[in-house]
């Protein structure tokens, strides 16, 4: 099973961590709903060849797809083995297979000539390319042939395993796993309300009722809408850290398992600098050897 | 007077890199890269240019409020300049309304969504550029940017652009460009053609050109190029700049701009990207 690094578009010191935070890693790059641009930042790493920048996750639903896909075709370009995670929301996850049929057209030079979701009409690239495309999973259940993978990121081993049933269709595709790790309590502040927004906003109504947050999601969309009526605490409870944040400990406790079961884990330090990403890099280690 | 040169994402990402290093040896101050549905994007080809170069600035040539958000323009911006200092510029304009029809954006309240654009990457910190050739985006420009890419290269066009200038503001001339004889003739002719046939209106009907901006539009969606010949002579000596080392200079001296960017095809090689470095020291 491989170890990466990974990092969201809008973290501070983001590039920082590129450089100099676990240099030798393959890094994932993710998108943050409005925050940062992810596929900046991920031709800047794939420049900075500090570890090798494997993909990035991405919404196709926030840019035109032949913007994405010429987009994608550059970093596949730049960086030696690039793989495009599109990621949706609940409400157009959908659509992530018609996505990927439309992506793979457009990277084969072949024409689109009209879709209507996605609004294009006469669509055609210039350059041609092949590229690994992969779906985060917003439920578990379902995966495609379509799909050359799958990243799941639901956290807590136990409730992957148990709660929500993994099938298989296809025998080529890649399992990888996105984990957040806290490292450092003490930093949970209002950067990890939008990730734990992002994420939540990619489940499907199954998973957020199995982990029980409706309400929490329901309370950070109005945050985001109005931060003078909500403070963190609001926010913050015990519950999201739990469902979602697992931390080193626990992390190193679920490693075992995943290693049966996934190709790939994918850690996600927060904060991206702390004392404690010594023993990120041990855990690292550990599961790369 | 500065000079910058044009490089779009149909080159690749390895010549990219070469000819910018080139450029900044031979005295261009700033690149700029255009954004087309069908080319690499900018976002990608920005930092591989600032990752080769020192000092020389670049800018985006345009792109499309209308394709990207104010925030992924914002965030992209504020990254460059974290990673690679204070020398980019954004350069914005609503975009070529055809390609946005194929994208299914049908531009609305144009003018408005400039200015909040440019508002929102102001705020940022980045200098921002607005790629105009009609009175009223012009005037607009002036007031509200830091600089205008005005899309002409013929010094009466240019002057005709002045008069819409409502403040003092960085004047970029910025058209095809042919440095070396016969250097991708055809893509010369085109892309004169295309600037020409999507003039702005007002611009058309003072110089009396309607007619065959609209013979020319005829050509181009028909796809017959071999027909743009009849207008060859007229489309390089208003459209574009080229000519031998003397024409050049004269040109370029009679735009009195603060800028001239050399605009496709001139940056398809990397000898007529020295050719440029050569105008440069001469004038």
């Amino acid at each position: 099973m491989d170890v990466s690094l990974g990092l969201w578009s809008g973290d501070p010191s983001v590039l920082k961590a590129i450089k100099e935070l676990l240099p030798d890693m393959d890094v994932w790059i993710r998108e943050q709903l409005l925050k940062g641009e992810p596929i900046s930042l991920s031709t800047i790493a794939a420049l900075k060849r500090s570890g090798n920048l494997k993909g990035c996750i991405i919404s196709p639903f926030y840019r035109p797809l032949p913007v994405l896909a010429a987009s994608a075709l550059t970093l596949s370009e730049i960086s030696e083995s690039f793989n495009v995670v599109l990621w949706g929301t609940r409400k157009n996850s959908g659509l992530l297979n018609h996505a990927v049929n439309l992506l793979r057209q457009l990277l084969s030079g072949e024409e689109v000539v009209e879709s209507e979701y996605f609004h294009l009409k006469g669509v055609k690239l210039r350059n041609q390319g092949d590229l690994s495309i992969s779906v985060l999973s917003d439920s578990g259940v379902v995966t495609s042939d379509l799909w050359d993978g799958v990243l799941y990121d639901i956290p807590f081993v136990e409730k992957l395993l148990h709660g929500v049933k993994i099938t298989e269709s296809s025998a080529r595709t890649t399992r990888r796993l996105w984990i957040d790790v806290l490292v450092d309590k003490n930093y949970l502040n209002e950067d990890i309300i939008g990730r734990a927004m992002t994420k939540l906003m990619s489940y499907s109504e199954k998973i957020v009722q199995f982990l029980a947050l409706a309400d929490v999601l329901h309370t950070m969309s109005n945050y985001e809408l109005d931060k003078s009526s909500y403070s963190i605490s609001d926010i913050l409870d015990r519950r999201i850290v739990q469902a979602l944040f697992p931390s080193l400990g626990d992390v190193t406790d679920m490693i075992e398992d995943l290693r049966e079961r996934f190709d790939e884990v994918i850690l996600a330090p927060f904060p991206l600098f702390s004392e404690n990403n010594e023993k990120l890099v041990e855990v690292c280690d550990g599961v790369r050897n | 007077m500065e000079f910058g040169i044009n490089l779009n994402g149909d080159l690749s990402p390895e010549y990219i890199e070469r000819a910018a290093k080139i450029a900044e040896e031979v005295g261009v101050t700033h690149i700029w890269v255009g954004e087309q549905i069908s080319f690499r994007h900018p976002f990608t080809l920005l930092p591989i240019i600032a990752e080769s170069t020192e000092e020389i600035t670049i800018g985006t040539g345009i792109l499309s409020v209308f394709v990207n958000s104010f925030n992924q323009m914002c965030g992209f911006f504020e990254l460059l300049c974290e990673e690679y200092g204070d020398r980019f510029i954004a350069g914005i304009a609503p975009g070529d309304f055809e390609s946005l029809k194929s994208l299914g954006i049908i531009p609305k309240k144009v003018l408005d969504t400039i200015n909040r654009n440019i508002s929102f990457l102001k705020n940022t910190g980045i200098r921002v550029f607005v790629g105009a050739s009609g009175p009223k985006m012009i005037e607009n420009a002036s007031i509200n940017a830091d600089g205008i890419l005005l899309n002409y290269v013929f010094p009466e066009y240019v002057k005709w652009g002045k008069q819409f200038v409502k403040k003092d503001c960085y004047l970029v001339a910025y058209g095809p460009s042919q440095v070396l004889p016969r250097h991708y003739d055809s893509h010369l002719i085109i892309a004169s053609a295309i600037v020409f046939s999507g003039g702005n209106k007002t611009f058309l009907r003072d110089f009396k050109l309607e007619k065959m901006a609209g013979e020319i539009r005829n050509i181009l969606e028909r796809r017959q190029f071999n027909e743009l010949e009849r207008y060859e002579n007229f489309l390089r000596s208003h459209f574009s700049i080229c000519g031998n080392m003397d024409e050049l200079i004269e040109r370029i001296c009679l735009l009195k701009v603060e800028q001239v960017v050399f605009g496709d095809p001139a940056g398809k090689s990397l000898d007529s990207i020295r050719k440029v470095g050569e105008i440069i020291s001469k004038i």
